[in-house]
């Protein structure tokens, strides 16, 4: 699903250059549910924000479901990113002004989904993540938990392939936790790819196998369960 | 899509109801101002152009060099002339001349009135202009002589139900006959039109009367042509000099010139035109001033939202990200944007049409009365307006539009919503550009209303205070004035009676030929007509020589001249020198009255010769006591009544006469104090709104230095001084502008006050204070809040 070679991402000021990344090799198969951990400022965040199609890298090649695409322009990563990944943050990044029912249907209203099939689409992910009863609430009338849980809701509804979530549980209680994991991982059966930077071995120890960043530098691959377990459990 | 914007802009505009408000007040402040304006500007433009040949109407205009005075452009004309463009030239398909009518008595049965609404025409004014007859139609008219078309509230005046049509009218117009047949009725006119009379005779009686009117030699009426279609005024206007050439003396040729003024520009562009008829004239300079202050006031609106929209970005910018991340492309999100703006732009302008219906009628006052326009019907007006806000919604949504959707969703991973410093400069140079134009306005009002100031109280050469004027309409009561004086002077709170002009010279000019130093000179001087006692009782001062007195049988061929004229003809002694009329009878000079102004004081003194002549003398003037003033007043009404008991008593006094001459300024002067306000009110909100958003941004900080003992005084210190420097930046900014500006008025002026640097000073002070106030208003609160609250925020 996703190969980047020799990737490289560096931050220019004036006075300093700061290399965020540096050539960095990872490759995740389709079905793969990749940890990645390392300490602060060790590059976790940028790497995503460059596998999720948000920023493009200064060198190196990333190939996503096939493609070149670090020379994609904006809106072309845009509208490959739209119907193929989703996000979850550590603190929600839910729309406050807009209900749980509207959060969720908001990417789907800019993949251009008729009305009818929009509804039904949202209707099936509120009931899949038990959030039918909350559906006209706004997200500061939720606690942390629920609000995860539509977060979650939003980025799946489009039926995306690629999760990336950035410490997601990383403000909730373990109880919480662990139920925004399970979710996660039910979807990795479903057949999403999934890529989570997080602090916490136990909840990376969920993922078929970690990647170590330090630096800026990839420096090992501990595979927990092999990829061709997974795909046999599809 | 579309519901998902218009949701986001109501659950936005919910959870920031305070700016909102600002934002809203703002817009619908500005566009209340911005539609009475226009309201005035759209009548302004609408004069005249109810006529249907109306672009092809045209007002001859004479432009004279006359020795002695400036050059000068008239809208009087020969009476020979429009008789002469009507018959000889292919171009001109009608002419007409109109005489407006001096105040005439006019009886019906036992109604009488006085009438200053008479006025005199050839029949082809009825194919000129456009007339509603009610009865009686335009082709008939003029049928007899003495034939008259009444408008419809004079008919009700006289007749009551009655049918009018062939009902003879007495009207004392002084001509051979007095019995006029009313031979139509039409519609009272519009506000709108330079032309305004209530009853309009027949020329042929002037004519009958006179062959003054017919001629080459007098200016008397006002000259109006219809073009045929297809021809050019140019046209006509080269053809004027050989026209004049044939008809005036060798010495005229060059002293005069004429041109077509069209009918369409009467009413704003004839500012510098003497003797015209132009009811309700307006000024373009005053209308451009006012479209000015709308758009003024626009920007001052649309710079709060720009401003607000900008420093609360980082509030938006967490939406704009995750949008942004879901797959929104940079243009949704700056439509959404300026889409956001226009719907708040369109919903102040909703909010500001309760607020111009409830304001209309104070500001149609303050204007004269003149919006007559009902802007409820007006379906084009209302499109404009809503052109308008949807353009002030773009303007003001653009900026914030693209600061907004330009934030990158990357930040949204990293957590960072910070200010630009691109955007927080922005910021500081929109509030010093609004505080200029408050700086501005407050300024310029101070100018004008001390420029007012000095023209209400400056010494005019006369006392114009407590000095009553009795209109003297006809020749029996000029034949009354020694009476009246002597029976008024029987009552020791009349100190004085005399007659002549109420304000020392009339609208007359006329040639004069003189021996002065430089050999034999034609002067074109004023004209006053006075009678005995007329300097003692208008207060005006004799510095050479005496004034007319009834010891010298002599006088009736004596002159007083004023200053001016002595200044230009140089003469050291004007005393027994000679002055010729046009008509050859020579007057000697036996007095030099001190300078004084006669006029509004726009105008300089221009040379003036007053003659003894109680048979020409308009008005009655009793110089009264100002104690007890209403018992004298009554008391020259019951004297009136008893000398005259068939004339209506009428008076005035000469000062509010002279405080009517100032209508524009005064105009000026209340809309721009109005306007000032306004544009203070809407930078002070802006101003407002951004201390409170600084204020809430800088909670934790202001925690922090009361934790470590910081003082209320020196929070708010910390949090006012970046505002008062743009005040006092701005005040920089505006005060030379406005010392510009402000000099061109004043030079329509002859006589002006120096501009001095109180004004600057002073409204400096009074905008920097409101400032101060709005944001101390934060401040403090920001200061007194319990530190423990502050940081528990975070």
């Amino acid at each position: 699903m996703i190969r980047i070679a020799d990737l490289k991402k560096v931050y220019r000021t004036d006075e300093v250059e700061t290399i965020a990344v540096a050539n960095a090799n990872l490759r995740v198969d389709v079905g793969e549910f990749v940890a990645i951990m390392g300490p602060s400022g060790s590059g976790k965040t940028t790497l995503l924000t460059i596998l999720g199609l948000l920023d493009s890298p200064t060198e190196g090649e990333y190939y996503f479901l096939g493609n070149d695409v670090s020379q994609y322009s904006e809106k072309q990563r845009t509208a490959l990113r739209r119907r193929n990944i989703g996000f979850v943050f550590q603190n929600f990044n839910l729309i406050n002004e807009m209900t749980v029912y509207e959060n969720i249907e908001l990417p789907l209203l800019y993949m251009g989904i008729g009305s009818s099939e929009r509804k039904a689409m949202v209707t099936e992910m509120l009931e899949k993540m038990r959030m039918t009863t909350r559906r006209n609430h706004l997200p500061q009338q939720l606690s942390g938990g629920q609000q995860q849980r539509v977060a979650v809701a939003r980025a799946v509804v489009g039926r995306q392939r690629l999760i990336l979530a950035d410490e997601p549980t990383g403000n909730l209680d373990s109880r919480n936790g662990d139920e925004v994991m399970n979710l996660l991982a039910q979807l990795n059966e479903g057949g999403a790819t999934i890529i989570i930077v997080t602090h916490s071995t136990e909840y990376a120890s969920w993922a078929n196998r970690t990647v170590q960043l330090y630096d800026g530098h990839l420096v090992n691959e501990n595979v927990t369960r092999g990829v061709e377990d997974v795909l046999e459990l599809r | 899509m579309f519901w998902s914007y218009v949701k986001t802009i109501f659950r936005n505009i919910s959870s920031s109801k305070v700016y909102f408000f600002i934002n809203i007040a703002g817009l619908a402040i500005g566009f209340t101002v911005f539609t009475l304006i226009m309201l005035f500007v759209l009548n302004e433009f609408n004069y005249d152009t109810f006529n249907r040949k109306a672009d092809r109407i045209y007002r001859v205009v004479e432009t004279q060099k006359a020795p002695g005075t400036k050059a000068q452009q008239v809208a009087i004309t020969m009476g020979a002339l429009a008789p002469a463009l009507a018959s000889g030239f292919p171009e001109v398909e009608d002419a007409a001349r109109y005489i407006p009518w001096s105040t005439v008595l006019c009886r019906y049965g036992d109604r009488q009135f006085y009438e200053n609404g008479l006025s005199f025409a050839d029949s082809s004014f009825f194919q000129i202009f456009t007339f509603h007859f009610i009865e009686g139609n335009e082709s008939a008219a003029f049928d007899g002589p003495y034939s008259v078309v009444i408008d419809k509230s004079t008919a009700r005046k006289y007749f009551g139900d009655a049918d009018p049509i062939g009902r003879t009218l007495s009207i004392q117009a002084g001509l051979d006959q007095n019995t006029f047949q009313v031979s139509g009725v039409i519609q009272d006119f519009p506000r709108n039109s330079h032309l305004h009379f209530n009853m309009i005779a027949s020329m042929n009686a002037v004519e009958r009367h006179s062959r003054f009117f017919n001629g080459w030699g007098n200016n008397n009426a006002v000259t109006y042509v219809l073009l045929k279609n297809g021809y050019s005024p140019e046209e006509l206007e080269k053809q004027f000099p050989a026209l004049l050439r044939a008809n005036l003396p060798a010495d005229s040729w060059n002293a005069l010139e004429m041109h077509l003024q069209p009918l369409r520009n009467i009413h704003l562009y004839s500012d510098q035109i003497l003797y015209q008829v132009n009811y309700n004239k307006g000024d373009i300079d005053y209308v451009r001033l006012f479209v000015l202050i709308a758009l003024f006031v626009i920007i001052l609106a649309c710079i709060n939202f720009i401003n607000l929209t900008t420093a609360r970005s980082a509030i938006r910018s967490r939406e704009v990200g995750i949008r942004k991340l879901l797959g929104s492309y940079h243009s949704h999100l700056v439509y959404q944007f300026i889409g956001e703006s226009i719907a708040l732009s369109l919903i102040g302008l909703l909010l500001s049409f309760p607020v111009v219906e409830a304001l209309l009628p104070t500001f149609n006052s303050i204007m004269g009365g003149r919006i007559i326009i009902d802007y409820n019907n007006e379906l084009s007006f209302l499109l404009m307006l809503i052109l308008v806000a949807t353009i002030v919604g773009l303007v003001a949504g653009f900026y914030p539009a693209i600061y907004l959707s330009s934030y990158h969703p990357v930040e949204l991973l990293r957590g960072r919503f910070s200010s630009s410093r691109r955007g927080i400069i922005l910021r500081k140079i929109l509030i010093v550009l609004q505080f200029s134009v408050a700086i501005g306005l407050v300024t310029g009002t101070g100018i004008v209303v001390s420029q007012m100031d000095y023209v209400y109280s400056k010494p005019l050469g006369f006392d114009k205070n407590d000095l009553m004027y009795i209109p003297l309409h006809d020749a029996e009561s000029r034949n009354k004035i020694g009476l009246l004086g002597d029976r008024l002077l029987g009552n020791p709170k009349i100190l004085a009676v005399s007659a002549g002009e109420r304000t020392g010279a009339g609208r007359t000019q006329g040639p004069v030929s003189v021996l002065g130093t430089n050999g034999r000179s034609r002067l074109l001087v004023r004209e006053s007509y006075v009678d005995y006692g007329y300097e003692k009782t208008m207060g005006m001062q004799i510095v050479e020589g005496r004034s007319f007195s009834r010891n010298f049988p002599s006088d009736s061929a004596s002159a007083i001249i004023n200053e001016t004229m002595r200044k230009i003809l140089g003469w050291k002694d004007a005393i027994g020198k000679q002055i010729e009329m046009d008509n050859g009878r020579v007057f000697s000079v036996v007095g030099v009255v001190k300078d004084f102004n006669y006029s509004s004081l726009q105008h300089k003194i221009d040379p003036l010769v007053i003659w003894l002549d109680p048979g020409r003398c308009p008005y009655l003037l009793v110089r009264v006591a100002p104690q007890n003033m209403q018992s004298t007043i009554d008391f020259a009404g019951k004297t009136w009544d008893y000398v005259l008991p068939n004339h209506p008593f009428e008076y005035g006094f000469v000062n509010n006469h002279l405080d009517n001459l100032y209508g524009n300024e005064r105009q000026t002067e209340h809309l721009l104090a109005l306007f000032s306000t306004v544009a203070i009110l809407i930078a002070c909100l802006g101003l407002f709104g951004l201390t409170l958003h600084t204020t809430e941004q800088r909670t934790k900080e202001i925690g922090v230095r009361k934790v470590l003992g910081a003082s209320v005084g020196s929070i708010v210190f910390m949090l006012s001084t970046e505002s008062i420097r743009l005040v006092i930046i701005a005040g920089l900014v505006a005060w030379p502008t406005v010392y510009y500006l402000m000099s061109r008025w004043l030079q329509n002026f002859e006589y002006r006050t120096a501009i001095s640097a109180w004004i600057f000073v002073l409204s400096g002070v009074v905008v920097f204070l409101v400032a101060m106030f709005t944001l101390s208003f934060q401040a403090i609160r920001a200061g007194l809040t319990n530190p423990v609250n502050a940081l528990r925020y975070e």
